[in-house]
């Protein structure tokens, strides 16, 4: 057997080997691209949950026409501030998968605090949790009525009601 | 904070792109196979100056566990990642024709450990439907990991085989529970950090570090006892990897370096065996036909290889003392000189930068820290011998993950490759629906 062959087929061996990475980078190139486009089509204007659940259920129309402060604007962490939550009914905030704002946080009970509407104005509620729930940075020992421009933190989230 | 409901209402795709990677997966090891084959028949070429006999049953073979292996991809994790599974397999094949150059009675060992690890793949495919069922055995894992870890030191399963206590026998069946302590360990430590993960965020104080001085005892305790430098370096730097993450801390970082550092100045200072790999590694050509032997040979066989190599089957790479274990990435660097040994390493990056990409976009914190372990076990691994037989690092006694001969090891990373799959599986179905 020639020295010259077998020289040409060891490159030839390592040209399928790179042969080889060459399909596996495109491979990973193109599903960059696509995964791109995914996930740059619809902008994603965080439905929250809140609005979805409560969109369903139909809203107790004309009951409380006069109330203000409907939504919640996240302020911080930067992560997620300007996200908004439409308040329509009761509104849960935890970290348990089924709550209205979820927040996957170890110092945020599964069920932390509830806003909701009574008497035409929203009312926010400690539900018993471990680390406590700051309303206008002081602590919320028993349920207030909250209007525009009050802040809600659970953790570091901070919450304004607008 | 993130909402329950659909996170991409519209990116919801249609079943078919579902299925796409696994088109690309299938394209890939037929071309893998193909590299396989064409380096098995040039490596007996090389030898014999003959076409091996065997070569029809060898593509059989290669072509079963390949469709073996996609099929319990595209049965149980059909969005998986389509490049992991194909990489493994091309180091896993191009080991096995180095080593069926090598010793043909280990070749016959390791396809069949081959077909074991083929075997186990499938099977943590099929028992581990959701990652997070790992997370619920957190303390059992840990448990686990830590008994297979001390296991070669019970007297009665212990074995102490060239001088590392790594060994143990249960029944008629040797085998190095380190390798399995490390995915066992990767799972605990990630569960375990979810838990503390946000209060190490907020306030790292001294007493949040004491896991880090346990770990470091730990690695310390394997090192002395089992004289095993090489699985203390890894599981070391696995701890310290994954509570940088799950701190997003530097200062675990610098307390981890600093710790190893002192760590490495210790055993330095009072084991004879530390010194000499540290001495070799310094000057092999101190002692080149005693101590330095291994890693003077080595680097001949390294330097005789030049761009392309001797050409499979026609270098002497059998020089090299465990030259199919932990010295394989000399043998092609010898015989498919720097292009091969070069994609050997490109190899370990696609797998690492997948695993990281999968880590990246994972979105639990579990799935995030159990993905960064494997990625880091594997890099880690395939650096710290790489580094060591081309003198980067002080040797270190390790396998090289899928080429190097080796039941356990080989395994294991099978395992590991089975559990990235799943893991990337439930980020992609995660994001498409």
């Amino acid at each position: 057997m020639s020295d010259q062959l077998l020289l040409v087929l060891r490159i030839g061996l390592l040209a399928l080997v790179y042969l080889t990475f060459f399909r596996v980078l495109r491979a990973v190139w193109v599903e960059l691209r696509t995964e791109h486009r995914v996930v740059a089509s619809p902008p994603v204007v965080v439905p929250a949950s809140a609005a979805v659940v409560a969109g369903t259920t139909t809203p107790p129309v004309g009951e409380m026409d006069e109330r203000v402060g409907a939504r919640l604007v996240v302020l911080a962490p930067p992560g997620v501030a300007g996200l908004v939550f439409d308040l329509q009914s009761e509104t849960t905030i935890g970290r348990a998968p089924g709550c209205g704002v979820v927040i996957d946080d170890a110092r945020v009970s599964k069920l932390h605090a509830r806003v909701f509407p009574s008497g035409g104005r929203w009312v926010v509620e400690d539900l018993g949790s471990t680390n406590g729930t700051l309303l206008n940075e002081q602590v919320l020992d028993f349920a207030k009525n909250v209007g525009p421009g009050d802040r809600i933190q659970v953790a570091d989230h901070v919450m304004e009601l607008v | 904070m993130t909402s329950t409901s659909p996170r991409f209402e519209q990116g919801q795709s249609n079943p078919l792109l579902a299925l796409r990677p696994r088109r690309v997966e299938a394209g890939l090891l037929v071309t893998v196979g193909v590299v396989v084959v064409v380096a098995y028949g040039l490596a007996s070429f090389g030898t014999s100056e003959a076409i091996p006999a065997d070569l029809g049953p060898f593509l059989l073979w290669m072509l079963g566990l390949g469709l073996l292996v996609h099929v319990a991809v595209r049965r149980w994790a059909s969005a998986a990642d389509p490049v992991l599974v194909p990489v493994a397999l091309l180091l896993n094949g191009l080991g096995y024709v180095v080593i069926t150059r090598l010793d043909g009675g280990l070749a016959a060992l390791q396809s069949t450990w081959t077909a074991v690890g083929v075997g186990v793949f499938v099977a943590t495919l099929l028992f581990v439907p959701r990652v997070r069922i790992l997370e619920s055995y957190r303390y059992l894992l840990g448990l686990s990991g830590l008994g297979l870890l001390v296991l070669p030191l019970v007297p009665g399963f212990g074995r102490e085989i060239n001088g590392a206590r790594i060994w143990a026998s249960v029944g008629p069946i040797n085998f190095q529970p380190g390798e399995f302590a490390k995915l066992a360990l990767a799972a605990f430590f990630a569960a375990y950090l979810v838990d503390s993960r946000d209060v190490l965020r907020t306030r790292l104080e001294l007493r949040d570090l004491a896991p880090i001085g346990a770990a470091w005892a730990g690695s310390l305790g394997v090192m002395i006892l089992e004289r095993d430098l090489g699985s203390s370096l890894l599981f070391f730097a696995l701890f310290v990897v994954v509570l940088w993450v799950a701190s997003e801390r530097w200062i675990v970082l610098a307390v981890g370096g600093g710790l190893f550092a002192a760590g490495a100045l210790l055993s330095w200072q009072f084991f004879d065996h530390v010194q000499t790999r540290v001495d070799i590694w310094l000057d092999p050509f101190a002692d080149p036909k005693g101590d330095g032997f291994q890693i003077v040979e080595a680097s001949f066989a390294l330097a005789d290889g030049g761009l392309t190599g001797r050409g499979l089957g026609q270098g002497e790479p059998g020089r090299i003392p465990f030259v199919e274990t932990d010295f394989i990435f000399a043998a092609i660097g010898e015989e498919l000189g720097m292009a091969g040994s070069a994609a050997v390493l490109m190899a370990f990056l696609i797998l690492v930068g997948s695993g990281l990409r999968i880590a990246l976009r994972a979105h639990r914190v579990f799935d995030k820290l159990f993905a960064l372990g494997l990625t880091t076990l594997l890099g880690v691994q395939a650096f710290v011998i790489i580094g060591g037989v081309l003198r980067v690092v002080p040797l270190t006694g390790i396998t090289l993950p899928f080429v190097s001969y080796g039941g356990s090891s080989l395994v294991a990373n099978y395992a590991l490759l089975a559990l990235l799959v799943r893991l990337s599986h439930e980020q992609r179905t995660a994001e498409m629906t």
